[in-house]
């Protein structure tokens, strides 16, 4: 068992416990700052990351995610900035996974075999294309694993027992469950039959079940790792924690009142109070086990 | 997929996986929906009675002898609404009625989508709803208002370029969350598989009609077909008749903005590369990361950053050719065509008569050539006022 993948979930599998998996956007809101964010997630307890190569139009993405997305492209963010700053995480942590989620166009844009090449010499392991269904993906998931870098399939609760099938076919590392029909963002709504799609899942594939978009509160994780999900992604509440922390632009803010070291606080108390509900879950099956 | 999602290299359906399962629902009812000889019954004696069909075949003999070609326009700015857009508006609304949807969503530019939308949801009893850059409100707020009389409720974009491709970004999530109820009524012949095919069916009644009076005024074929692109529906609708007959040439006029040497254009055709956006394969103007440029143009119904991927098929195969007109082209041919024809054409179509006027005392001198009048122009009174104004 060579990747690190399947090494992380094996050993979250032994040890009975779920996976806390936390979502940014690789350069928001600036570099410096998205580091600091990243190391915070690892240093406190994300078992797997989850890193947006941001794209100025992210149509699966709602508002928070979106806004962080263009803010970045914004500043001239490349493929080439976000491949170092992919580097530089992995350099100081050897053993996390790290999944990349980005819009087919930037992986075209680069040449399809180049973009995964980069990604596994950077110290990436895995690749999630938000508009890639398996229909048009075949030979790219293909030239990914070829260069190392995990196919980890979306699935919706919309998606039929056939077309899981095809998503199956290609599906590596993990299974990324989408919460409802929708966007990314915080609100509040799950579809009412993931636990019946969890049946399904794991009816078809070994493969772990991690749910996300939405889930944005330690009640969400409980819930969510109670419908019997292997882990759970937390992405636009971190991102909207994050949209605070960069330097303030002197010309529209108030620099006075500016502390980034309260709301670096506050991140890192997110963070925590997360894994921790994560935490809460890998209790309770093993009392009960 | 029952019918091929691509044209060539070009089309596809890149999309989320939520929707896909949207996407081949919405295909297979197009597929019932068009086969049902009562469907297409009641789509035809709305075009006529409602949307007013068959347009005219009108020869502009002053334009004609002014500017050195043969040129006959076919008047879809006298369709109800003022632009080809009712064709398609209708039929995809008549197709969610089909569906049993009970909302309708649009995205729109210039804002004549969605006062089409809004006329057919009016009249067919459904609530629309429409997405608009604010960069599109402030330019066609006429339009604006004509879609909040009609009832329809417009939703401010304010993000990225703040023109129609992210009022379509906006349209696609508000589809995704509420696929059960709604029905995303795609304004032009782009995004991701089966819309294109849908749209260009419903447009290509354009070039049926305009082939059939063409021949009864002419007993012959023009020598050239000339529309605007700019997702590519009324292009493709009057261009569908034609395709077939290689002796017709294809021309898409797309907008240079201020110049196809400067970035602020949107010549996707001429200077755009193979890329993926709004859920197809097509051309589009990106940064050599994959990013999305900005573009510009006068004409808000042309300022897109992409292409409907049948014209990216077309343009390589060379069976159509895309050429461009700039802002200053259209304003001028806007104030010419007003002049010495009577009629005031949309900004959007003034690209396509633009190009004729620059050519028909060149290669189409003397040529019968085919235009499609997209839409009409009052809609642009105020902006070209303005511009005139500025750039005097
Ligand atoms: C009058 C008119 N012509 C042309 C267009 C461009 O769209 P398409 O390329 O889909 O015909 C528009 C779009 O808003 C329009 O309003």
């Amino acid at each position: 068992m060579s990747n690190r993948i399947d090494k992380t979930f094996n050993s979250l599998r032994q040890e009975n416990r779920k996976a806390f998996i936390p979502f940014t956007v690789l350069g928001y809101p600036d570099r410096e700052t998205s580091l600091t964010a990243i190391q915070t997630m690892i240093d406190n307890g994300a078992d797997v990351l989850e890193l947006g190569l941001p794209f100025s139009d992210p149509m699966a993405d709602g508002q928070i995610i979106e806004s962080a997305s263009k803010a970045v492209v914004e500043t001239g963010f490349t493929t080439g900035d976000a491949l170092e700053l992919i580097a530089s995480i992995r350099e100081r942590n050897k053993n996390i996974p790290i999944v990349i989620m980005s819009y087919f166009n930037l992986a075209l844009a680069r040449g399809i075999e180049k973009f995964m090449k980069d990604l596994n010499s950077a110290g990436a392991d895995g690749i999630t294309f938000v508009d890639l269904p398996p229909e048009e993906g075949e030979s790219v998931f293909t030239i990914a694993k070829e260069n190392g870098i995990a196919p980890v399939m979306l699935v919706s609760p919309l998606t039929s027992p056939e077309r899981l099938t095809r998503i199956l076919a290609h599906a590596s590392g993990y299974l990324y469950l989408i919460s409802r029909a929708g966007t990314t963002g915080i609100a509040e709504k799950f579809d009412d039959k993931l636990s019946t799609l969890i049946a399904m899942l794991r009816s078809q594939s070994q493969l772990p079940v991690c749910i996300g978009f939405g889930i944005s509160k330690p009640e969400h994780v409980t819930k969510m790792l109670d419908l019997g999900a292997d882990g759970v992604v937390v992405g636009s509440k971190l991102v909207e924690i994050l949209k605070d922390l960069s330097l303030p632009d002197p010309k529209t803010s108030d620099v006075t009142t500016h502390n980034p070291n309260a709301r670096n606080d506050l991140f890192t108390a997110a963070v925590k109070q997360l894994v921790q509900a994560t935490a809460k879950i890998e209790q309770c099956t093993s009392l009960q086990s | 997929m029952k019918l091929a999602t691509k044209f060539g290299n070009y089309g596809g359906t890149f999309v989320p996986e939520t929707l896909m399962p949207a996407l081949e629902q919405l295909e297979d009812s197009f597929l019932r929906f068009s086969a049902d000889t009562d469907c297409m019954e009641d789509l035809s004696q709305r075009l006529k009675h409602y949307a007013g069909r068959p347009t005219p075949l009108y020869y502009a003999e002053n334009l004609s002898r002014e500017w050195g070609a043969q040129i006959y326009l076919k008047r879809e700015d006298l369709l109800h609404g003022g632009a080809h857009k009712t064709n398609n508006a209708l039929g995809q609304a008549l197709l969610a009625k089909f569906m049993g949807k009970q909302r309708i969503i649009a995205e729109t530019g210039a804002g004549q989508h969605g006062v089409a939308c809004a006329m057919a949801g009016a009249m067919l009893g459904i609530p629309v709803e429409v997405y608009m850059g604010t960069v599109d409100v402030e330019r066609q707020h006429q339009n604006v208002q004509r879609m909040e009389l009609l009832g329809a409720r417009v939703h401010r974009v304010d993000i990225g370029g703040r023109t129609l491709k992210d009022a379509i970004n906006a349209a696609l999530r508000d589809w995704v969350s509420n696929l059960d109820s709604t029905h995303y009524v795609l304004g032009t012949a782009a995004g991701p598989h089966p819309f294109p095919t849908i749209v260009k069916f419903f447009q290509s009644i354009i070039g049926k009609e305009a082939k059939d009076q063409f021949s009864q005024m002419t007993g012959t074929m023009p020598d050239e077909v000339v529309a605007c692109v700019g997702g590519g529906s009324n292009a493709i609708g009057i261009f569908s008749a034609f395709i077939d007959l290689p002796e017709v040439a294809l021309v898409g006029v797309e907008p240079a903005g201020k110049g196809i040497e400067s970035t602020e254009h949107g010549a996707v055709l001429q200077l755009g590369s193979d890329g993926c956006l709004h859920g197809m394969i097509s051309k589009v103007l990106q940064d050599p990361s994959g990013q999305i440029k900005d573009t510009h143009s006068i004409a808000a119904g042309l300022d897109y950053p992409s292409v409907g991927p049948e014209h990216a098929h077309l343009s390589t195969i060379g069976r159509a050719t895309y050429s461009f007109a700039s802002d200053v082209e259209a304003v001028e041919t806007y104030q010419e065509v007003s002049r010495l024809e009577g009629i005031i054409p949309a900004l959007e179509s003034s690209h396509a008569l633009a190009y004729v006027k620059r050519n028909g005392h060149g290669k189409l001198y003397g040529k019968r050539v085919l235009v499609n009048v997209s839409g009409r122009g009052d809609k642009d009174l105020e902006r070209i006022l303005e511009y005139v104004q500025q750039n005097r």
